[in-house]
């Protein structure tokens, strides 16, 4: 077994304890550990000490609606519980499904969504044991100098590998973000991250997802994810897309007035597909529809070398499976 | 049968109570709730942690070792060279030097300042590499073969001369195939690839050694074989095998990897019990992750040129394997029995299997050793030749095999599957150019029943509060040995299996096998009930002699009832009848006395069959290959735990599918290491990927040994990729003859086949 570096673990109950153990230098919060952990086995960094925030009060609840039909999810829920909650499946069905398909189910029993959102960019060069990287020499996000994907590169683009961030950008969703002081700001997901693979979080000192709110439609939409694994019981994705479809009434074959896409695991942050005109104004059903959508999303999202698997099969598996996914939403069998 | 006291044993004939029901394990309960105590859960007092250094080059000469940075270091209690200078490395991750320390931390630090220098020599780890001219040489010196009891007894053992990194295995030819293919109306040929995979067993290879004095030791390991660990330990040690006691209360998984004190590519029992002396601390040394899949034994990949050839009548008159693949620097990478004795109506025969050496971990025994790589070329290639002549895969391989119960298998498996559905949707989707497209694949297994006379001594005791206890030294590796023999003795008592206590998994409680071969349950289940039958007899007798009654008068009736004359007595009452000793008897196999129904090769044993259909969809677009839908029909004589053996068939199609789908070792040639030396990286199927599996045993009646019953992990291993290439073939029109069958070469199948002509 891969062993840990040592370290010391507190365990706060109390919000505002954690938040003051997480302004020491060398602090890190640690959730499910199921993305921190095995990055420390791979001596990807050594903090002094980490603050888990498994036993804080209220950062498990349960998600809720409010009155105007926002839908606020607490970062400690786990993944398992997202993906079986009856509010987050009728309000927000791509959630539901991405939160689902992350990993496996005895991880999605301890990952959290907090924890999914401020998950760490991955790379075939990075996510490697020490003794594997010091083959290499390592990268800017490890031990080296270099970056073996772009190599001319000076800024890492390890990929952004959360399965729940494009869906949750495609929702418009927001984060509410708390730090020591009694200090709390929200923003929209869209800005939480930057194109810099070794830091892509904007993430302030000290400071933790609290909350994530999905603000309530204001149209009728249908949702779907796209993902892409080798195996279907765990992996990481290879390819990740989130679909919002806004219609003009809420009926399948209503024509699509809008559409919002987001595709993952291309660099270190999400990208927003520029949809073309072409892909509204007709059904979902209507295979014109589905071909501007994947046309779209090839001509703008190129993948990258930086996890497995060739980035130009990535390229076109992503054309091929938004397509198939558009067309399901419409009620059309794919299968030919 | 075996003679108890006197009398004959006769064979069970029918159903029987309790042998056969599906029964809950014994163990599981421990399982599911994490009281199970493995090998690494032992922890004796002053339990010191082994960390091994390991060569980092894949071949070179050891010039010098530093072990004073290690002895230096606060809580290291003892320090071991492995390695002398002047000796060869043959693989990446060869033994070079270990450490004992109070931690597993602590040792691995000490490990990191061991300083070994060895002068690299270059290295080759691809076959093409090694069968070059000029190749670096792997071995200098004649190689010794080393064989486990993971291997097929039966086979023909030695080599022939070695050219090069090349080592000829025992050639076998029937017939004459080269006039045969001369006059054949239609001849396929065609290369078959599989490469390197790994056991991959989830707990790794684990020992602890505590010694007891100067010739005494207690052992804890994770193996499938207590007894050559125990016979091991006292030849290196020089010690008396009953003075070694070896353990192994659980098992997480073996493969084939798990035989003996050493794992094959380390010296483990070596460096634990050294460790352990020199610091007069018990010590434990358990691998890492990338230790177990660099080290530990492979299943040896294979390049497979195969012919085959037909008759104007559609009838397959030859058949020829020349096959060459690398067990690194090990031997074995044979490829099993399947091309030379499954099909026997094939007049003329061929296999020609070469060794070829290479600078990587060696191969061992892995579950069917050689077996799942020659079913795959040779069951596709099969198919290929059917699609050019026209004939139906499944008719062809009944029309060719001589054994009864596959025979049934392969018509019984026809209906439960829908064989015929499934091949005419199959031809309409591929006519219709569809995007997924669906096939239908099948393909059969072939092994031998090697349980042995005397290998096992079972005791059976009752005591007079009415319990019975049954003993027996074997270690249960997963298949639940240990439940079959709670359901045999309690067949013959009379009694639930509930109130029979077993005790195993240790040597102090008689001889047992090591489990491989498949031949664990034929070897002690019998023994069992021998020992069963004269623990009843015992019994009867003495509430005869206490009641004063003629011994024909007391007999023992279904349920546990003694019946005494006309009195009945429960079994509680009638065990209070017996003297402080109780009753203790202890029972062996005797030898095999039958190869009902059909010989395996050789003769003199039973041979065991097994079918496998495979249902596939292919998507054409994306490359993914998925198998919806596992019909196993399988025989293992008399069933003895269905639920049991159902979980073996099931265990054994995911292997398959790892091997037919995903797994692959993956050595880097530049740097001759495992890239993929994890469960990340190296992709073990889960239960998302697993098809619907629809298992079913063909009862089997044969008087081979004293509960009829034979072996199964095996065969149920052996036809699973097999069955899936072929239906891959079928879904596509083209063969992928490419294990593991994977996006890419779907695609790049589709791509070239386009021009040949679909079946
Ligand atoms: C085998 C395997 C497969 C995986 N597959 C997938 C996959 O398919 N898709 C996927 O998306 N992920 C996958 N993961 C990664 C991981 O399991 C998930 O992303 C998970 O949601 C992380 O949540 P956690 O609570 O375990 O995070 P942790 O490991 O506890 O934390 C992850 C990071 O987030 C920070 N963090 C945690 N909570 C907060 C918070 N409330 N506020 C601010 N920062 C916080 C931590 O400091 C850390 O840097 C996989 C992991 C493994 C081991
Ligand atoms: S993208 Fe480049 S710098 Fe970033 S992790 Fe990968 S190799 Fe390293």
């Amino acid at each position: 077994m891969l062993r840990l570096p040592t370290f010391e673990v507190v365990q706060p109950t109390a919000l505002e304890a954690a938040l003051e153990a997480l302004a020491e230098p060398d602090a890190v919060a640690v959730a499910g550990g199921t993305d921190l952990l095995p990055n420390l086995k791979h001596r990807l960094a050594y903090p002094r000490r980490l603050v888990s925030l498994a036993r804080v009060e209220g950062l498990a609840r349960a998600p809720e609606v409010e009155a105007d039909g926002t839908l606020v999810l607490r970062a400690g829920a786990t993944l398992a519980r997202v993906a079986a909650d009856r509010r987050v499946r009728t309000i927000a069905p791509s959630l539901a499904e991405a939160a689902g398909r992350v990993a496996s189910p005895l991880i999605r029993n301890m990952a959290t969504i907090g924890g999914n959102v401020n998950l760490d960019t991955r790379c075939r060069y990075v996510n490697q044991t020490a003794f594997w990287r010091s083959a290499i020499g390592g990268c800017l996000k490890s031990e080296g100098q270099v970056c073996h994907v772009v190599p001319k590169g000076r800024n890492c683009v390890a990929a952004l590998s959360s399965d729940t961030v494009p869906v949750l950008l495609s929702l418009d969703a927001r984060l509410v973000q708390r730090a020591a002081g009694g200090r709390r700001r929200e923003i929209d997901v869209a800005s939480y991250f930057h194109a810099d693979g070794t830091a892509h979080l904007l993430r302030e000192p000290g400071e933790i997802t609290w909350e994530i709110r999905i603000p309530p439609a204001v149209q009728p939409r249908r949702t779907a994810y796209v993902k892409w694994s080798v195996r279907g019981s765990i992996d990481f994705p290879l390819v990740s897309v989130a679909l919002r479809a806004d219609l003009e009434e809420d009926r399948d074959d209503a024509p699509v007035v809008g559409w919002r896409v987001v595709a993952g695991v291309l660099g270190s942050k999400p990208r927003v597909v520029k949809v073309p005109p072409a892909a509204t104004g007709a059904p979902l059903a209507d295979p014109a529809v589905a071909e501007a959508v994947a046309e779209a999303v090839h001509r703008q999202c190129k993948p990258l070398e930086n996890v497995p698997y060739e980035a130009a099969y990535r390229r076109k598996l992503a054309r091929v499976l938004v397509r198939r996914a558009v067309a399901r939403l419409g009620g059309r069998d794919t299968a030919r | 049968m075996t003679e108890t006291d006197g009398r004959t044993l006769a064979p069970w004939r029918g159903a029987l109570r309790v042998v056969g029901a599906p029964i809950d394990r014994i163990d599981g309960p421990a399982k599911v709730s994490g009281r199970a105590r493995y090998t690494t859960h032992v922890t004796p007092p002053g339990l010191l942690h082994a960390a091994v250094a390991r060569s980092k080059v894949a071949a070179g000469t050891v010039r010098a070792l530093d072990l004073s940075g290690a002895e230096r270091l606060p809580g290291v209690r003892a320090v071991l060279a492995v390695a002398v200078p002047g000796q060869k490395i043959r693989f990446a991750g060869q033994d070079l030097a270990a450490v004992a320390a109070t931690t597993p931390e602590i040792a691995r630090a000490a490990v990191a300042r061991i300083e070994v220098v060895v002068e690299p020599t270059p290295h080759v780890v691809t076959l093409d590499g090694a069968m070059a001219d000029g190749a670096p040489r792997v071995h200098e010196d004649p190689v010794q073969a080393r064989r486990t009891e993971g291997d097929d007894p039966t086979e023909v053992r030695g080599g022939g001369r070695v050219t090069g990194n090349v080592r000829p295995l025992p050639a076998f030819e029937h017939g004459d195939p080269d006039r045969a293919f001369a006059r054949a109306a239609h001849v396929h040929e065609a290369v078959y690839e599989t490469p390197v995979v790994l056991h991959s067993a989830l707990e790794p290879h684990a020992l602890t050694v505590a010694w007891d004095g100067d010739d005494a030791m207690t052992v804890w390991a994770s193996t499938q074989s207590i007894f050559s660990v125990r016979d091991e330990m006292a030849s290196i040690f020089g010690l008396s095998p009953e003075r070694v006691t070896v353990i192994c209360e659980h098992m997480g998984g073996g493969f084939g990897a798990k035989f003996g004190a050493s794992a094959p590519g380390s010296r483990m029992g070596f460096i634990a019990g050294t460790l352990a002396r020199k610091a007069g601390a018990p010590v434990r040394l358990a691998l890492d992750r990338r230790a177990e899949q660099e080290v530990t034994g492979n299943r040896p990949s294979s390049r497979q040129r195969v012919r085959v050839a037909a008759d104007g009548r559609g009838r397959v008159v030859a058949l020829e394997v020349v096959s060459h693949g690398t067990a690194g620097v090990g031997t074995g990478a044979g490829v099993g029995r399947n091309a030379a004795h499954l099909y026997e109506k094939i007049p003329h025969r061929r296999v020609r299997a070469h060794d070829v050496f290479t600078h990587a971990g060696p191969g061992t025994a892995m579950r069917a050793p050689g077996h799942p790589q020659g079913a795959f070329a040779l069951e596709l290639a099969l198919d290929e030749l059917a699609a050019k002549i026209g004939a139906d895969p499944l008719d062809l391989r009944i029309a060719h095999d001589r054994h009864p119960v596959r025979r049934r298998e392969y018509e019984l498996g026809r209906a439960r599957f829908r064989w015929d559905d499934r091949r005419a949707r199959a031809r309409a989707a591929r006519a219709a150019g569809a995007r997924v497209r669906t096939g239908a694949g099948v393909a059969a297994s072939i092994w031998g029943d090697f349980g042995r006379a005397k290998a096992a001594r079972v005791t059976v005791a009752i005591e007079r509060d009415g319990s019975v206890h049954v003993r027996n030294g074997v270690q249960d590796i997963g298949g639940g040995i240990a439940t079959v023999l709670a359901a045999v003795v309690a067949e013959v008592l009379g009694r639930p299996v509930e109130r029979v206590h077993v005790r195993y998994g240790a040597s102090t409680l008689g001889r047992s096998v090591g489990s491989g071969g498949s031949q664990t349950t034929s070897s002690v289940a019998p023994a069992a009930r021998v020992a069963a039958e004269r623990a009843r007899r015992a019994l009867l007798e003495a509430v005869a002699e206490a009641t004063g009654t003629p011994p024909g008068a007391v007999t023992l009736e279904a349920g546990g009832t003694v019946r005494v004359g006309p009195r009945r007595l429960s079994f509680e009452d009638a065990c209070r009848l017996l003297d402080d000793d109780g009753i203790e008897a202890v029972g062996q196999r005797g030898p095999t006395r039958s190869d009902a129904p059909y010989p395996f090769p050789g003769g003199g044993r039973p041979q065991i069959g097994g079918v496998q259909f495979a249902a596939v969809e292919v998507d054409t677009w994306t490359g993914e290959v998925r198998c919806t839908h596992l019909t196993a029909v399988h025989d293992c004589g008399r069933v003895m735990n269905a639920k049991a053996a159902e979980s073996q068939v099931a265990g054994g199609i995911m292997m398959g599918l790892g091997f037919a789908l995903s797994e692959q070792r993956q050595v880097d040639p530049v740097h001759g290491r495992v890239l993929n030396a994890d469960l990340e990286r190296y992709k073990l199927p889960g239960f998302g990927e697993l098809p619907e599996i629809d298992v079913h045993f063909v009862p089997v009646e044969t008087d081979a040994n004293e509960t009829g019953s034979l072996g199964i992990g095996e065969p149920a291993t052996i036809p699973t990729a097999a069955a899936v290439a072929c239906a891959v073939f079928d879904a596509l029109g083209v063969p992928v003859r490419t294990l593991p069958i994977t996006p890419d070469r779907v695609l790049a199948a589709l791509r070239d086949g386009r021009a040949e002509a679909a079946p």
